[in-house]
């Protein structure tokens, strides 16, 4: 093999994106397809997916294979990639009938709320028979194939990234349009003679074949970018473009004269019907598609149902807190050499939001806070009810504003004897409260890091929930509430057949233990869903009438905010200046100040000034306490998002630090396994590139979430939809800010505090 | 299946943070240099060139058989020009490079202005020094070389006008009744 064939062989480059993307569609095709094939296997037969799939192959050779770093060196092989891509992957890609099988692979609730609408728009369905019609996607097609293959337009291409991502899209879209009169994918209707196809395909050889002999007889080069380049194989640039025009000239034309005969024979013997056969039969009556649950799932889902799944979980995180608070009390008082300073602050913080990310409230299901409480109450009584005048979350509002406050006064990440004392504290409280009031009133009322969850895990995918509505419509004996001898029932009062959202859940399973149906699992639901459904919830009510509710939303959201703003250096200097102007009072005075100002002036002005515009705006008759208590729940998901791309951001810069903290704990105690620790471990080396980009897709993401969440709630109000875009505007901008605020955050150099170690 | 296609669309998003900057090998030709049966081509990128990151990518030719020299040693030395004494040394491979017919190094250009750039190539003939300059930008504020990270929730903002304005705000609603369910 010649070293050149051998390098271009090896030269793959990487696109995870273009991966992943067309990765995603060929399942959420396949996935389409095969609901399709059982209930018509003659009309969705093999053929179909092996034509689809070949398209969705084609395209990833043409940009991810070898084929693309030579392009600028070979014009050949640049006119092999445009061949490819505007002759070869359009076609399979339609003889695939995308329509039905991508629409039907669609999780449930896009499809149904998304797309099935989308398709029936008269509107849209005009635009795209008029795109798709020959005398407008031929013209629209060779317009394309002409401008792009001008000097100007090719060399543009070839010198910038951008450009040459745009003559590609150009050229694909112009392709699809322009093969779907040819192809006809299933169910397009069109109302034009399929003789027409005889001028469309022949001319569209014609001038196919008048570019390529422009390029193939020219005597001077038309692309000045390939006579800079060194010529490979001894191919001069001149011969290089005869080459390229070869190449379109003739595999161009056998893919428009191809087609075209097959379309004669197809119309001259009438096989119409052949081509797309009809249905056979009566259709086999599609399977109901089930939920994910994860207690269905092999290993994990019988871990679940195990009696004694909880306590397992909890004591292994008591254990590490036992480790942790010896650690704290007793080790180095650097944060970073501590690993209090260290498991607390940057691993369990980030495994807790990457936990609400993917499933839901994992660390309340294994919270080890709650075991000493288990195992007393066998003794203790815990007989009185939770104070009627504290059963509301005001109280807790005010705990986790304190604990915001703290964090950042008392600089708690910095400090592993405080960050053991906290732990004790937590298990004392735990106690004590559990120990006089009955069923989980710390958990509901009292713990600031419950509260945390129970708001994030609004976002969470995975929902403790019934399987079949009709199972508890029948059922009068109710285990999931009242317990059975199996497990007690749900202890925050949330009866499953009622539950929407994971709001109090502490994912504690104990419902899903008592229900001798087993009709409750985890299943998956749309992240967020439950915020702009207002309908009365076990144990909770409704979101419009809970104004303590909606304080603790605005209390986190704005939390998340003023948390990451804390760590980075032009907050900090505008603390000192702020100081400074008022004759330097002291750091915890600024702090509080601060605080004060970000997490309850704040909140307050924006939503109620969101809300008082929002009502004048709108015209409406809701009074704006109302309104700021309804809206507030949308604002979860930006507020979300800042508290993922915080925590994330110290996880995946820090993780490396366990490992010598631990090493040099082991060391403490004797044992010297684990080998010496390498302190340079500990610090925070350079942030990768992808970590910034990962903390404003989080942000990305939240935006849109906090979008629809507050449109939606506007649309569930309004009469119209203009009162309705009213209505919400002034939350719209209201988020908006928060996530150019958070934008600004993620551009600013964080201050690694209590991570950073003298390497040494 | 269907679960595969609920995690597709995570995963799609996953897998944007893991494109790292795209900096290709191959870009603008800085300079041709032919010595005896050899010839050398530099190529860098991005275009137009800014302090930074960038890549730095040789191909080395023989001109009798026109065959590329794999196994030559690249070595590069780019100095500012306006300040002689600080220069910064990379080895070039093929490991490093995606067009594996050439030999490419990263380097990060530290500031703006004119830099000399000295590629020295070994091969089993003996050394070439190809020498160059070239001016590198001033480096885009930061929020410009991300922005489209952070602006495409407008496109998704604009996609979701064009449904609404299709489909009709009263069609939502019934689809919307329908696929909540109850309890």
């Amino acid at each position: 093999m010649s070293p050149t064939l051998d390098a271009f062989l090896r030269s793959w480059p990487s696109d995870p994106w273009l991966a992943c993307t067309l990765a995603a569609v060929a399942a959420v095709y396949l996935c389409g397809w095969r609901q399709l094939n059982r209930r018509d296997p003659r009309r969705w037969g093999v053929g179909r997916p092996t034509a689809f799939v070949g398209g969705l192959a084609t395209i990833f050779l043409v940009l991810a294979s070898p084929i693309e770093p030579f392009t600028a060196l070979l014009l050949q092989v640049h006119m092999v990639q445009h061949l490819l891509l505007m002759m070869v992957a359009p076609p399979l890609v339609w003889l695939g009938w995308p329509l039905f099988p991508l629409v039907r692979g669609l999780p449930e609730p896009v499809r149904r709320y998304w797309a099935v609408p989308l398709l029936r728009s008269r509107r849209l369905r005009r635009v795209c028979g008029f795109l798709t019609h020959p005398l407008v996607a031929w013209p629209l097609y060779v317009a394309t194939t002409w401008l792009w293959h001008t000097p100007p337009a090719y060399e543009l291409g070839l010198s910038r990234w951008g450009w040459h991502f745009c003559e590609h899209a150009c050229f694909i879209a112009s392709a699809m349009l322009f093969w779907y009169p040819v192809v006809r994918p299933y169910p397009s209707r069109p109302r034009w003679s399929r003789w027409l196809l005889f001028p469309y395909l022949l001319l569209a050889d014609v001038q196919n074949t008048v570019l390529a002999a422009w390029l193939t007889f020219s005597s001077d080069v038309l692309y000045p970018s390939y006579l800079r380049v060194p010529r490979l194989g001894g191919i001069s640039a001149l011969d290089d473009q005869a080459v390229a025009g070869v190449l379109m000239w003739v595999p161009g034309s056998i893919a428009f004269l191809l087609p075209l005969g097959l379309i004669g024979v197809s119309v001259l013997f009438d096989s119409e019907n052949k081509r797309q056969p009809r249905s056979t039969g009566r259709p086999r009556a599609a399977r109901a598609l089930r939920r994910f649950d994860l207690s269905d799932v092999p290993a994990i889902g019988r871990f679940l149902r195990w009696q004694h799944a909880r306590p397992a979980m909890q004591i292994v995180l008591a254990l590490l807190a036992v480790v942790i608070i010896c650690d704290g009390l007793r080790g180095p008082q650097a944060s970073g050499m501590n690993l209090a300073g260290v498991v607390p602050w940057i691993h369990w913080r980030g495994l807790l939001i990457l936990g609400l990310l993917v499933a839901g409230n994992v660390f309340c299901m294994a919270c080890p806070f709650t075991l000493p409480r288990r195992l007393a109450r066998r003794w203790l009584p815990a007989g009185r009810p939770w104070p009627r005048w504290l059963r509301s979350k005001w109280l807790a509002v005010g705990l986790v504003a304190v604990f915001l406050w703290s964090y950042e006064a008392f600089a708690l990440w910095d400090s592993p004897w405080v960050t053991a004392w906290i732990a004790i504290g937590y298990f004392v409280a735990a106690f004590a409260v559990d120990s006089f009031f009955r069923d989980a009133a710390f958990c509901k009322y009292v713990c600031p890091i419950g509260q945390f969850n129970f708001v994030q895990s609004l976002m969470s995918p995975l929902e403790v929930t019934v399987r079949e509505p009709a199972t508890c419509a029948t059922c009068r004996t109710r285990e999931c509430i009242r317990g059975s001898d199996a497990a007690p029932g749900c202890e925050l009062h949330l009866f499953q057949p009622r539950k929407q959202g994971n709001l109090d859940c502490t994912f504690c399973l104990d419902c899903v233990h008592a229900c001798p149906h087993e009709n409750v699992g985890l299943l998956a639901v749309v992240p967020g869903k439950s915020l702009w459904t207002d309908r009365l919830r076990s144990g909770i009510g409704r979101f419009s009438r809970r104004p303590d509710l909606a304080a603790l939303v605005v209390v986190l959201v704005f939390g998340a905010f003023a948390n990451a703003a804390g760590m980075v250096g032009p907050v900090v200097r505008w603390q000192d200046r702020l100081g400074g102007l008022v004759g330097n009072p002291g750091r915890l005075m600024v702090t509080t100040v601060s605080y004060f100002l970000a997490i309850v002036v704040l909140p307050l002005l924006a939503v109620g000034g969101a809300a008082a515009l929002s009502r004048l705006w709108s015209s409406g008759s809701e009074s704006w306490i109302t309104l700021a208590t309804r809206y507030s729940f949308a604002l979860v998901p930006i507020g979300f998002s800042m508290w993922l791309a915080h925590y994330t951001f110290h996880f995946f810069t820090s993780w490396g630090g366990i490992l010598p903290a631990s090493q040099r704990f082991a060391a403490d105690l004797g044992w010297h396994a684990l080998g010496e620790p390498l302190w340079q471990c500990a610090c925070c080396g350079s942030v990768a590139g992808w970590v910034t980009h990962w903390e404003i897709l989080a942000l990305d993401v939240g935006l849109l979430g906090s979008l629809y969440a507050g449109y939606r709630i506007a649309e569930s109000q309004a009469t119209n939809s203009l009162q309705a875009v009213k209505a919400f505007s002034p939350w719209a901008i209201l988020m908006l800010l928060l996530f150019v605020s958070g934008i600004w955050i993620v551009f600013q150099p964080m201050e690694m505090r209590g991570t950073m170690l003298a390497a040494g | 299946m269907h679960a595969i296609a609920k995690l597709a669309i995570p995963l799609w998003l996953l897998a944007g943070p893991c494109v790292v900057v795209a900096l290709a090998d191959g870009g603008t030709v800085r300079a041709v240099d032919e010595q005896g049966d050899y010839r050398v081509a530099v190529f860098t990128s991005p275009n137009p060139l800014r302090a930074g990151p960038v890549d730095v990518s040789v191909l080395v030719q023989n001109t009798v058989t026109g065959q590329t020299v794999g196994d030559a040693h690249v070595a590069l030395q780019l100095t500012r020009r306006d300040r002689p004494g600080a220069s910064i040394y990379a080895v070039a491979s093929s490991a490093a490079a995606t067009n594996k017919l050439m030999q490419a190094a990263l380097v990060e250009l530290p500031a703006a202005g004119w830099w000399d750039v000295e590629v020295e190539s070994t091969t089993d003939d003996g050394t070439m020094q190809t020498r160059f300059a070239m001016e590198a930008l001033p480096p885009l504020p930061r929020w410009l070389t991300v922005w489209p990270w952070f602006t495409w929730p407008l496109a998704a903002v604009v996609l979701f006008a064009v449904h609404r304005g299709l489909v009709g705000r009263k069609q939502n609603r019934i689809q919307s009744i329908e696929c909540v369910p109850i309890g």
